[in-house]
C-alpha cells in the first residue's frame, strides 16, 4: 500500500517535470554528458570541464545578446558584427590608444550601446521589422570593423587577457560571470515591472499598449541591451582568446539562435525560463567539443551539430503538445 | 430557392441560433439585421459551410446540403463576400478573380494569362468594373477592391451571393455604386444576403428584412410594409430580461472625469465632449463605428487627438498617452476586443490579472523588486473574487471560455484600483451568466465603490438596465442624451421606442 503511494507521488514528480519547459534540455545535457564520458576518456576531465565551462559562458552571453529581442518577438542578425565592431574599438582603445583597460570596456559597451539604439530606433521609427533593420545594420557594422582594422589583429595586454583564464576553484572566472548573468536574467523578468513589461510586449504588443506600457520604447530598450550584451559578448571573447579582431563573431548569429531555440525561448517571444537558457548554452558548447573528442571528422562537424539541434527541438516540439494535452 | 429549416447552433455553453427557419428567394435582396451577437454572423458561416448547424437542414433548391466547408459551398455556388478585403495586393485583377480555378487555365504548367484575362474581364463587366485586368489590386481604391471581391465570388457562378457588411470601408458615393451592382444582380436571379448595421441602407436596398436577436429569429417583413422604427424595435424591444437593478441618483455627486472638445483627424470627429460623475454608468449607446469607441480612444490618449481639454476631479489634465491615463491617473479601459487587446493568452491566468498593478507587489516604493507571493495571493484573490473558473491561476488565459476571459480582463483593471473605469462592449461573446454577473459587477463598482463608470454598448437593453444616463452616438456625432432615473425606470419597451427615434 504504501510502496505504491510513494510510486505515484514519484509519477507526479516526472510528470510536473516533464510539463516544464526545460525539461527536454536537462534530460539532453544528461544523454550528451554519459555519451561523451562514455565514447571518450578526456570528456570528463578537469581540464576539459573547466575549458567547457568558458566557452559555455561567452556562448551564454552571444545568446543572451539574442535572448533580449527574442522576448519582444523581434531579432538581432547584427549580434556577429556587433562583437565584430566590439572588438575592434576595444583593441584600439587598449593598443593605439593605450587607455586603461576599465575605460576601454567602457568604451566598448557604449559603443554597443550606441548600435542598439540605432537597431532600435530605425525599427520603431520606419516601422519595419527588426529583421530587414539588422540586416542592413550588420553590414555596416561589419564594413566600419574592417574598413578601420583592414582585418588586422590588435594586440591584447597580459592584464586583460589574465581575466578570461581566471580560475575559481575547479570553475573558471567566466563561468560564474555567467550564472550570475543568468539568474541576474531570471530575477529581471520575473521580479521587475520593466522586465514583466518586455515580456508583456512580446506576448502581445497591442495589449501591452492598452496596459499603459509604451511599447515603442521598450522595443529601442530591449535592442540596447542586445547589441550592449553582444559587446560584453566581444569583451570576453577577446579576453579568453587573447586577441581582438574583426572576424570575430562571423558565427555568432546562427548560434545564438540555436542556443535559444535548444533552451526553449519562444523565437516570437513573451517567455523567458533562465534554466532553459543556461542549459542551451551548455548542450550547443557540449556538443562541439564532444564532436571534436569523439574524432569526428572536423569538416562534418556543421552537419552533426545541425542534426542534433534539429533533434533537440523537435523533442521539444513534442513535448509541448503533449504538455498541452496532459493539462 | 435557399431554405433554412429549425437551424439550430450549440457552443459549449451558449444556444447561438435556435430554431431558425428562413427561404432566400431568386432575385431577392434580404437583409440580415441584429446586434452583435444575435446570431447573423453564426448564420451566414453555416450557410457558406465554415460552421456545420447542431440540427436542422440547409436546402437549396430541392437538395439538401451537407457542407464541410467553404470550398463545398462554392461547389454548390454559394459565395461570400467579407467585411474586409481578401486580396493579394501584389497580383492583378484577373489572377485574383481566377486564383482558386487557376489550373483550369493551364496547360502543360503555363498559364494562359490571355484567357485568365478575358474571364476575369466577363465577371468586372457583371459588376461594371471598367479597368484594366491587368493592374496590381494594390493600385485600386477601397470601393474597386470591393468591387472585384463581389467579381470574384461571381466568378465561381454564384446563385447564392453573402454580402457581410460590404460598404463599411467604402463611401457614399462608392456604396451607391455597389448597390447599382446589387439591382443589377437582382435581374439576373441571383439570391442576396445582405448583412448592415446601417438602416439607411438596408431600407434603401432590401427586398425583405429578418431580424435576428439573442440567437432567435424575430421576424421576416417585406421592406416596403415597415420603417425604422418599427426595425429598432424588433431589434432591441423585447421583454425585459434584467431586473431594474434601482436608482445611482448620482446626479449630485461631483464629476470625476470630463473631456471636452475632442477632435480627431483620425476618425474625423470634432468637439465632443462628456462627463461622468462618480457612482454613474454613463452609457455610450451607438453602432459599431458610430464614433463610441473612436472617442473613447482619442481622449484616452491611445489615438492621437487634434485638439481637446481633459478634467480629473475638477483639475486639468493632460492625456498625451495610455499609459499616462493608468499609471498616473488611474484611468482603466476594459477593451472591446479581449483576445488582440486585452488579454495576453499564452501567459497565465495570474500574469493577466496583476499586470496593471505591479507595483502594488514592490517589497517596498523605495525597491522595486515584485514579490511573486504577493504577486500571486492578489490574483488569487480575484480569481475568487469574480468566480473566474479555472483549474489554477497558472492556467493560460487563452483556454478559459469567453466569459472568463472577460472577466480576467476585468479583473486586471480592478486590481489597477482604478477609480474611472471604461467598459468597451463588456458581455460581446459570453455567455448568459457571465453576462449577468458582470452586469452585477459594474452595478456595484458604481452603487458599492463609487466608481465613474462608462459603458459602451450597441446592445440596448444592456445600457437600459445599467446606467441611468446615456449618450447617443451615430455617424460619429452625439445625437442625444437621455437621462433620468425615472425615465430608465420606465419599461423597455417606451424607452427603446424613444430611442428609435433618434435612427429615423
Amino acid at each position: 500500500m504504501n510502496s505504491k503511494n510513494e510510486k505515484k507521488s514519484f509519477r507526479i514528480i516526472m510528470r510536473d517535470f516533464f510539463l516544464q519547459s526545460y525539461s527536454s534540455s536537462i534530460v539532453a545535457i544528461i544523454l550528451l554528458v554519459l555519451i561523451f564520458s562514455i565514447g571518450t576518456d578526456s570528456f570528463l576531465t578537469q581540464y576539459n570541464l573547466y575549458n567547457l565551462s568558458r566557452t559555455a559562458a561567452v556562448y551564454g552571453f552571444i545568446a543572451g545578446a539574442q535572448l533580449m529581442v527574442a522576448v519582444i518577438g523581434g531579432m538581432n542578425l547584427a549580434v556577429g558584427s556587433v562583437g565584430a565592431l566590439s572588438c575592434v574599438v576595444l583593441g584600439i582603445s587598449l593598443q593605439n590608444l593605450g587607455l586603461p583597460i576599465p575605460i576601454a570596456i567602457i568604451i566598448t559597451l557604449a559603443v554597443g550601446a550606441i548600435c542598439g539604439y540605432i537597431n532600435g530606433f530605425l525599427t520603431v521609427k520606419l516601422r519595419l521589422s527588426g529583421f530587414i533593420i539588422t540586416l542592413a545594420m550588420s553590414f555596416i557594422y561589419d564594413g566600419i570593423a574592417l574598413g578601420v582594422s583592414h582585418g588586422y589583429p590588435y594586440q591584447i595586454p597580459d592584464a586583460f587577457a589574465s581575466l578570461g583564464r581566471a580560475k575559481l576553484g575547479i570553475t573558471s572566472g567566466l563561468f560564474i560571470m555567467m550564472l550570475v548573468f543568468v539568474i541576474a536574467l531570471a530575477i529581471f523578468f520575473k521580479n521587475t515591472k520593466f522586465g514583466r513589461d518586455i515580456l508583456a510586449t512580446g506576448g502581445n504588443q497591442q495589449a501591452a499598449k492598452l496596459s499603459g506600457i509604451r511599447t515603442n520604447a521598450i522595443t529601442i530598450s530591449c535592442n540596447v541591451l542586445s547589441c550592449i550584451i553582444a559587446s560584453l559578448a566581444a569583451i570576453l571573447w577577446c579576453s579568453r582568446t587573447a586577441s581582438a579582431t574583426s572576424s570575430t563573431g562571423e558565427d555568432w548569429m546562427l548560434y545564438s539562435f540555436a542556443v535559444c531555440a535548444i533552451g526553449g525561448i519562444s523565437l516570437s517571444g513573451g517567455n523567458f525560463t533562465g534554466i532553459g537558457f543556461f542549459c542551451g548554452a551548455w548542450i550547443l558548447t557540449m556538443i562541439r567539443n564532444g564532436l571534436t573528442m569523439l574524432n569526428v571528422d572536423v569538416y562534418f562537424e556543421q552537419a552533426f551539430l545541425g542534426a542534433i539541434i534539429l533533434l533537440a527541438v523537435s523533442v521539444e516540439a513534442i513535448r509541448t503538445r503533449v504538455a498541452e494535452k496532459i493539462k | 430557392m435557399l431554405e433554412l429549416k429549425k437551424i439550430t447552433k450549440t457552443f459549449p455553453g451558449v444556444k447561438a441560433l435556435s430554431e431558425v427557419s428562413v427561404n432566400f428567394i431568386e432575385g431577392e435582396i434580404h437583409a440580415i439585421l441584429g446586434e452583435n451577437g444575435a446570431g447573423k454572423s453564426t448564420l451566414m458561416k453555416i450557410i457558406c459551410g465554415i460552421y456545420q448547424a447542431t440540427s436542422g437542414q440547409v436546402v437549396l433548391d430541392g437538395e439538401e446540403l451537407h457542407l464541410h466547408n467553404y470550398n463545398d459551398a462554392v461547389k454548390h455556388h454559394i459565395s461570400i463576400v467579407n467585411q474586409e478585403i481578401n486580396l493579394i495586393p501584389e497580383a492583378s485583377i484577373a489572377e485574383n478573380i481566377c486564383l482558386d480555378k487557376l489550373s483550369r487555365f493551364t496547360k502543360a504548367g503555363f498559364v494562359d494569362w490571355n484567357k485568365v484575362n478575358k474571364t476575369a474581364q466577363k465577371y468586372m463587366d457583371m459588376v461594371g468594373l471598367k479597368i484594366n485586368p491587368t493592374i496590381k489590386v494594390r493600385h485600386l481604391s477601397a470601393a474597386h477592391k470591393q468591387q472585384i471581391q463581389i467579381a470574384k465570388a461571381l466568378s465561381t457562378e454564384a446563385k447564392v451571393l453573402m454580402l457581410d457588411e460590404p460598404t463599411s470601408s467604402l463611401t457614399q458615393y462608392e456604396a451607391d455604386i455597389l448597390f447599382d451592382i446589387m439591382r443589377d444582380l437582382k435581374k439576373k436571379g441571383i439570391i442576396m444576403i445582405f448583412v448592415s448595421h446601417k438602416l439607411d441602407e438596408v431600407m434603401e436596398i432590401s427586398d425583405k428584412v429578418t431580424v435576428f436577436r439573442d440567437g432567435c429569429l424575430v421576424g421576416t417583413e417585406l421592406t416596403k410594409d415597415i420603417d425604422q422604427k418599427k426595425i429598432v424595435r424588433m431589434m432591441i424591444g423585447r421583454e425585459f430580461n434584467m431586473d431594474y437593478k434601482g436608482r445611482l441618483d448620482a446626479d449630485n455627486h461631483s464629476v470625476a472625469f470630463k473631456a471636452e472638445g475632442i477632435s480627431s483627424n483620425v476618425y474625423g470627429f470634432h468637439d465632443l465632449g462628456f462627463e461622468v460623475r462618480k457612482g454613474e454608468i454613463l452609457g455610450f449607446y451607438g453602432l459599431v463605428g458610430s464614433g463610441r469607441t473612436e472617442l473613447i480612444r482619442t481622449t484616452l490618449g491611445i489615438d492621437p487627438k487634434s485638439a481637446g481639454k481633459t478634467y480629473l476631479n475638477g483639475e486639468e489634465i493632460k492625456l498625451s498617452s495610455f499609459s499616462k491615463a493608468l499609471h498616473k491617473y488611474r484611468i482603466g479601459y476594459v477593451t472591446e476586443n479581449r483576445k488582440e487587446e486585452g488579454l495576453f493568452l499564452d501567459n497565465s491566468i495570474s500574469m493577466n490579472v496583476s499586470m496593471n498593478s505591479l507595483d502594488k507587489f514592490y517589497v517596498s516604493t523605495r525597491i522595486p523588486f515584485i514579490l511573486t507571493r504577493r504577486e500571486k495571493e492578489n490574483s488569487k484573490k480575484y480569481v475568487d473574487e469574480l468566480e473566474i473558473k479555472a483549474p489554477k491561476i497558472t492556467t493560460k488565459a487563452g483556454s478559459l471560455s469567453g466569459g472568463n476571459q472577460q472577466k480576467v480582463s476585468i479583473a486586471k483593471w480592478l486590481s489597477a484600483q482604478c477609480d474611472v473605469i471604461i467598459f468597451d462592449e463588456p458581455t460581446v461573446g459570453v455567455d448568459i451568466g457571465a453576462k449577468s454577473y458582470i452586469h452585477d459587477l459594474i452595478w456595484n463598482l458604481a452603487k458599492k465603490q463609487q466608481k465613474a463608470v462608462i459603458l459602451i454598448s450597441s446592445d440596448m437593453n444592456e445600457i437600459i438596465a445599467l446606467s441611468r444616463r446615456m449618450l447617443i452616438f451615430k455617424d460619429n456625432k452625439i445625437v442625444a442624451e437621455l437621462k433620468g432615473e425615472d425615465f430608465f425606470a420606465q419599461s423597455a419597451k417606451m424607452i427603446s421606442e424613444k430611442i428609435g427615434e433618434f435612427f429615423v
